[in-house]
């Protein structure tokens, strides 16, 4: 069939509740009103307002009503509106959802997702917006998923819920339109597994979410131009698959990673790291970093526009790599 | 860090609670874990950080929990607890069991945003739930009047549509009364209870801290004459509630408990530190993955 992101997200969390009767989800208007981008919109009339919780607007309660139902039996799906918001209960994912299950010896375990939306795109400013991946980077036992098509949507969606450690669940705001083929069959796609969404030779772009789509329309263009780009959905930037990364990275020779974060500590770094450390003196260049622009996400479009990597960016930056390599 | 002067609150507020209820302690619960069934023995092994703590050296007694008791892992960063009990409430309520929680927490935390969230959401959902405030005067060194303008923290529940309550905290038969009441309240169906123990500590801060934390010597030796073990004590015998030879044969098996533990404790092996162990628990590969409570 074919749906959007938020369709696929739907249908996964209807799937989830229908199949097991301690997962419930809590948010901020995510009952009636179904959600600021509409993806629990319905879910409430067939589950009731038992399972479907419309949260006070209160990040640390919703978190802590996750972490506590997560260690006693229950596996919540947790809304923050806007990624912007983590900041409020970051001492509740920092400090207990992701160290209860460790310091219990495994006493406690955390089946917790955290959905939130996030990310450039719709002029959203400085604390509606931000890409905020590379914040949770430094956090041990989080796992960061973050999908670009329906049909990964739907089945990380179902793996973040079946897993028994706090995940926090990424969904780009653009992207939530975005339509594509899936099945809602059930299964769960394995956290940490990245994908080749284009396969090239000149060079390996690594990206995840919205990034993906504009890699993949710079390898489009780039494509009549002589170079052949090979795309990787990372899906999951932390654990990082590095085992798909580092083949790619060997048989083209180039590494360039596309993030929406900004430059400085961005979840890039961890797989120029990555690279760096095995493939060191096997590659043609140095690995090539595209992110955003070292400041706040600002709100007019047009500014935005120069801040994030787009198309236009990615092209001439490949292209710069690319020529330079040859040229010498 | 002790709880010394406070027993008569964490004791007897636990007291109340059925076998399979839950507690959550904040820092000086040690009254509360031992009675919820931690022996001293696993205390201390937990204070010692050795290997068979219950956190096998990653964390420190007080906060290490142990769920098989009702005994929730606890946390350093202060009132961050408190939504975390209000989790853990409505998950009790949610599978329909009659379980209670009861969290307990000091005077400086009732300034955080947390515990503004707790009280919130439990009793905006009705949540099975005994907050019990341990006001012993002072956050660390910080007096209570830099902490809040109004004097009692059970005020400020009436403000949540909640029931606030305060008691003699060095009273135990008075703290025993009104949290069995607010603990059977949550089980029926009641929602949650706010319940001020006014108290005092009569150490330092922690143990490791010099003891002089500028409270008043005679603020001290004016509650140190309100020792709640002493009044209790009195209280039993004047009463002719217990036979002298009962309170000493108790006395004598708490005596052997604790050195009996002490005894295990510290002559206990020490930690050896495997590194790839070290990262067991973390994900959800190595975790067993059975429902816990």
């Amino acid at each position: 069939m074919k749906t959007t992101i938020s369709g696929a997200l739907r249908l996964a969390l209807r799937d989830e509740m229908t199949r097991d009767d301690a997962v419930f989800l809590i948010g901020e208007d995510i009952g009636y009103y179904g959600g600021i981008f509409n993806v629990t919109k319905g879910l409430i009339r067939q589950f009731g307002e038992k399972r479907v919780i419309d949260s006070p607007l209160d990040e640390i309660g919703i978190l802590g009503i996750g972490i506590g139902a997560a260690i006693s039996g229950l596996r919540p799906v947790v809304e923050i509106m806007y990624a912007d918001f983590l900041t409020i209960c970051m001492d509740q994912i920092v400090n207990n959802a992701v160290k209860m299950p460790w310091l219990s010896q495994g006493q406690l375990n955390m089946p917790l997702t955290i959905r939130a939306n996030f990310g450039t795109g719709k002029g959203d400013g400085p604390q509606h917006s931000q890409p905020v991946e590379a914040w949770f980077m430094n956090i041990p036992g989080l796992t960061i998923v973050e999908p670009s098509i329906p049909k990964d949507a739907y089945g990380l969606l179902l793996g973040a819920i079946r897993y028994g450690r706090a995940v926090l669940f990424l969904e780009h705001k653009l992207l939530y339109g975005l339509q594509g083929e899936m099945e809602p069959d059930g299964r769960a796609l394995p956290l940490g597994k990245g994908a080749v969404r284009r396969e090239g030779k000149d060079a390996t772009v690594v990206s995840c979410g919205l990034m993906v789509h504009k890699a993949m329309q710079a390898a489009e263009d780039l494509n009549g131009q002589g170079i052949s780009l090979e795309v990787i959905d990372v899906r999951t930037i932390k654990p990082l698959d590095q085992e798909i990364i580092l083949e790619s990275a060997k048989k083209t020779g180039r590494l360039i990673t596309v993030e929406e974060n900004p430059y400085t500590g961005g979840w890039g770094l961890q797989v120029t790291d990555t690279v760096n450390r095995e493939l060191f003196g096997r590659l043609k260049t140095a690995p090539l970093r595209i992110a955003s622009l070292d400041v706040p996400i600002p709100a007019a479009k047009s500014m935005e526009d120069v801040v994030v990597p787009n198309v236009q960016r990615i092209k001439e930056e490949v292209t710069c790599l690319i020529k330079k390599d040859v040229s010498n | 860090m002790t709880g010394i002067g406070q027993e008569a609150v964490t004791v007897g507020a636990t007291f109340c609670l059925a076998e399979d209820d839950f507690i959550y302690p904040a820092l000086r619960e040690l009254g509360a874990v031992l009675t919820k069934g931690m022996s001293v023995k696993q205390h201390l092994l937990d204070t010692l950080k050795k290997p068979e703590s219950m956190s096998g050296g990653r964390f420190s007694a007080h906060h290490s929990g142990d769920i098989s008791k009702g005994i929730i892992l606890g946390t350093y960063i202060v009132g961050s607890h408190l939504p975390i009990a209000v989790g853990v409430a409505f998950s009790l309520q949610y599978r329909g069991t009659d379980k209670v929680v009861l969290a307990f927490f000091g005077d400086g935390a009732s300034s955080t945003g947390s515990f503004h969230s707790a009280m919130n959401y439990s009793s905006t959902m009705n949540l099975p739930l005994v907050l019990i405030c341990i006001n012993n005067a002072y956050a660390l060194s910080t007096p209570l009047r830099f902490q809040m303008k109004i004097p009692d923290v059970y005020k400020r529940a009436e403000g949540y549509g909640m029931e606030g309550v305060c008691v003699d905290g060095q009273d135990v038969c008075e703290v025993v009364d009104v949290v069995d009441r607010a603990v059977k309240k949550a089980r029926a169906g009641g929602g949650p209870t706010l319940v001020e123990c006014k108290t005092y500590r009569f150490r330092g801060h922690s143990e490791s801290h010099d003891f002089d934390d500028g409270r008043p010597p005679e603020e001290l030796k004016s509650w140190r004459a309100k020792d709640p073990l002493v009044i209790y004590r009195q209280f039993l015998v004047s009463n002719d509630q217990i036979k002298k030879e009962t309170l000493q044969r108790i006395e004598k098996e708490v005596e052997r408990e604790v050195s009996d533990g002490v005894e295990y404790a510290f002559s206990a092996p020490d930690l050896t530190p495997d590194k790839e162990a070290i990262y067991k628990y973390l994900s959800a590969e190595d975790a067993e993955q059975e429902r816990n409570i």
